[in-house]
């Protein structure tokens, strides 16, 4: 192993004896035990180098700067007992100016936190505008290709379908189906209470077809296929896919944008079916174990209480979701520029804005359904 | 005789049935410049990525300070590692990380610093490679192509190595920006003593800065200095130095 790090003072001539191995591994103790160095007052000094193992580039700038820091301008450095090679060495890093010119710009705690809000306040203002202008030009696009069979994108939308719609079947109705066996275990648990059992499938069919069955579907959606969305056209945007796309003439937004979201739009209201379907299926099976109902006095009870209206209002939400997922995830994917930290970013943000946005929807849906008294 | 930095010998890669390297042998000194070329798919990449550990060769010894790296534990190769400094194609810069947190990650990794000498090192290795002030605080995603290189051999310079090896460090760059370059790569290698390996087809370089050039043909490896390989028969190395481009390249750098 390398030997010890050693700086030795001569003290009557102002001498610096350096011995050691000055390498990239021993760096730390170089510069402490320049550190911890007293300058000598003489008006010239000389470094002695040859008792020095290894001299390296960083170990030579460190002695070069703090040759800077301490010594006087007006006193002379020598050098002496250096290989020539180490001669070259600190000639290379004498001629780098020094660089710690510190930034200098140490703001106080409140203005960072101002700055910081005023930032983000900004950013949330233009990822708005910016979501309306891609919604904008979704449509023209949509419209403009609607009116020409011949550029409808039917295999790249066909394919969109069978990925997030089909793959994602099986997962969905696992969803559903817990997620109504909970409600309809909770729902159960408090309505025997008041001897009211029956009331659970009244419960569970209601929320799952006007609520959770959709919702569910598109929470997982958004977390399934957003993120995908997103990661995919971003990574596309890395490699330069989506400008060699527009060099040849061909419109990303119509080759990438417009299949994902009518992949979605026509996928969201399939699975929502599934889970709708599935949901009650685990209803009545919640009845049956918990409360002994038979499958006859179930479906008579769905018949009195579900009315195909509560079906397609859940269901009606659906598109308008599947739309919005698609949308925020192709438009985040959009938005990655040129590197691998981006995408991760952009897929994150994918993800919790489609959901975000499809929960402020589901309010306004919720609001407006009521109003209109459906 | 000096030691060579790295010596390797009777290296074989393969892959599946399909041999790669045949038995290389060859040494680097300290502080020459050796070009390495070859056709597409004749295996330089694969020749470097085995010398790094990155690949695992079938057979053959590479020794480096006196040890076989293909002997070593893990532990132990992380010391050897840092004899060498890497310079990927494309940079390999990591984007999440500013170009002075790029310099400084070797910096943080193996030495004990403290975070204002490693920032200022860091700045040093910045300099050093010609990249202006402004620029440690890009991303590597704001950078241009010639940008991207200089900062990492920055990276690549971190912890001084002995060796380094560079990938096309001159693909991609315009001939003036090809040609500061190659001056940069032979000043820094003169003046810190270090051994280069580059993998390039940028006839010019080889002709200006290499003190040796190695040829990889025929699964094997002729190593010789630019005059050797003038004269060499085989077919496709006759073809190489011979033809249009390097003759116009070597009449430009006659006349000069």
């Amino acid at each position: 192993m390398s030997n010890m790090v050693q700086i030795i003072r001569e003290e009557n001539a102002g001498v610096l004896r350096l011995a050691g191995a000055w390498e990239a591994s021993n760096l730390g103790e170089v510069e402490r035990s320049l550190a911890a160095l007293e300058m000598p007052a003489a008006p010239s000094l000389t470094l002695d180098g040859a008792a020095l193992e290894k001299l390296d580039s960083s170990a030579a700038w460190l002695l070069v700067s703090w040759l800077r820091r301490t010594v006087p301008e007006t006193a002379q450095v020598h050098h002496r007992g250096f290989t020539d090679e180490q001669e070259r060495l600190l000639a290379l890093v004498e001629n780098i100016e020094h660089p710690a010119c510190p930034e200098g710009r140490s703001r106080p705690g409140w203005y960072l936190l101002v700055a910081e809000i005023g930032y983000h306040m900004a950013e949330l203002l233009q990822g708005f505008v910016r979501m309306v202008a891609f919604f904008g030009r979704f449509c023209i696009n949509a419209a403009s290709v609607a009116l020409r069979p011949e550029r409808w994108r039917m295999q790249s939308t066909v394919y969109h379908i069978y990925r997030h719609g089909i793959c994602a079947a099986p997962i969905i109705a696992l969803m559903a189906f817990l997620m109504s066996i909970v409600t309809g275990y909770q729902g159960a648990t408090q309505l025997q209470k008041f001897g009211a059992d029956i009331f659970t499938v009244d419960l569970v069919a209601i929320s799952v077809l006007r609520e959770m069955g959709v919702l569910i579907t598109a929470i997982m959606v958004a977390g399934r296929s957003g993120s995908a969305f997103a990661a995919q056209i971003g990574v596309m945007q890395v490699n330069e896919e989506v400008d060699a796309m527009r060099s040849l003439g061909l419109d990303p937004y119509e080759l990438l944008v417009l299949p994902r979201v009518l992949g979605l739009l026509i996928a969201l209201p399939l699975l929502t079916f599934l889970a709708d379907i599935v949901g009650l299926v685990g209803a009545w099976f919640v009845s049956a174990a918990l409360l002994d109902i038979s499958w006859a006095q179930f479906l008579s009870r769905l018949e009195a209480v579900v009315t195909p209206h509560t079906f397609f209002i859940g269901l009606s939400k659906a598109p308008v979701f599947g739309l919005l997922i698609a949308l925020v995830g192709c438009q985040r994917g959009m938005m990655v520029r040129a590197s691998a930290d981006e995408v991760g970013r952009q897929t994150t943000l994918a993800v919790v804005q489609s959901i975000f946005v499809v929960l402020v929807f589901d309010a306004l849906f919720s609001v407006f359904f009521t109003t209109m008294g459906w | 005789m000096v030691n060579p930095v790295i010596e390797v010998k009777g290296l074989v890669n393969q892959f599946g049935t399909q041999r790669v390297h045949d038995g290389l042998d060859f040494s680097v000194y300290p502080g020459e410049i050796i070009g390495v070329v070859g056709g597409s798919g004749s295996g330089k990449s694969v020749l470097m990525r085995s010398i790094i550990g990155l690949n695992t060769p079938a057979a053959g010894s590479i020794h480096a300070q006196g040890v076989d790296l293909l002997k070593l534990s893990p532990e132990e190769w992380l010391k050897v590692q840092r004899l060498w400094g890497v310079m990927f194609q494309g940079g390999a810069l990591f984007s999440s990380l500013t170009v002075r947190e790029n310099v400084a990650v070797p910096l943080k990794e193996y030495t004990d610093l403290t975070p204002a000498a490693r920032d200022d090192l860091a700045e040093v290795k910045i300099e050093m490679v010609g990249l202006p002030k402004e620029a440690r605080h890009k991303y590597p995603a704001e950078l241009s192509g010639g940008m991207i290189k200089r900062a990492a051999l920055a990276r690549a310079l971190a912890l001084d190595p002995q060796l380094l090896f560079l990938d096309e460090p001159t693909a991609g760059l315009d001939p003036i920006s090809a040609s500061a370059f190659d001056t940069l790569i032979r000043t820094l290698s003169r003046a810190m003593n270090i051994a280069v390996v580059m993998i390039t087809h940028d006839l010019d370089s080889l002709f200006t800065i290499c003190d040796r050039i190695a040829v990889l043909v025929d699964k094997k490896i002729k190593i010789g200095t630019l005059e050797e390989m003038l004269e060499d028969t085989h077919p496709w190395i006759h073809e190489y130095f011979h033809g249009a481009r390097a003759r116009a390249a070597r009449g430009g750098g006659n006349g000069e």
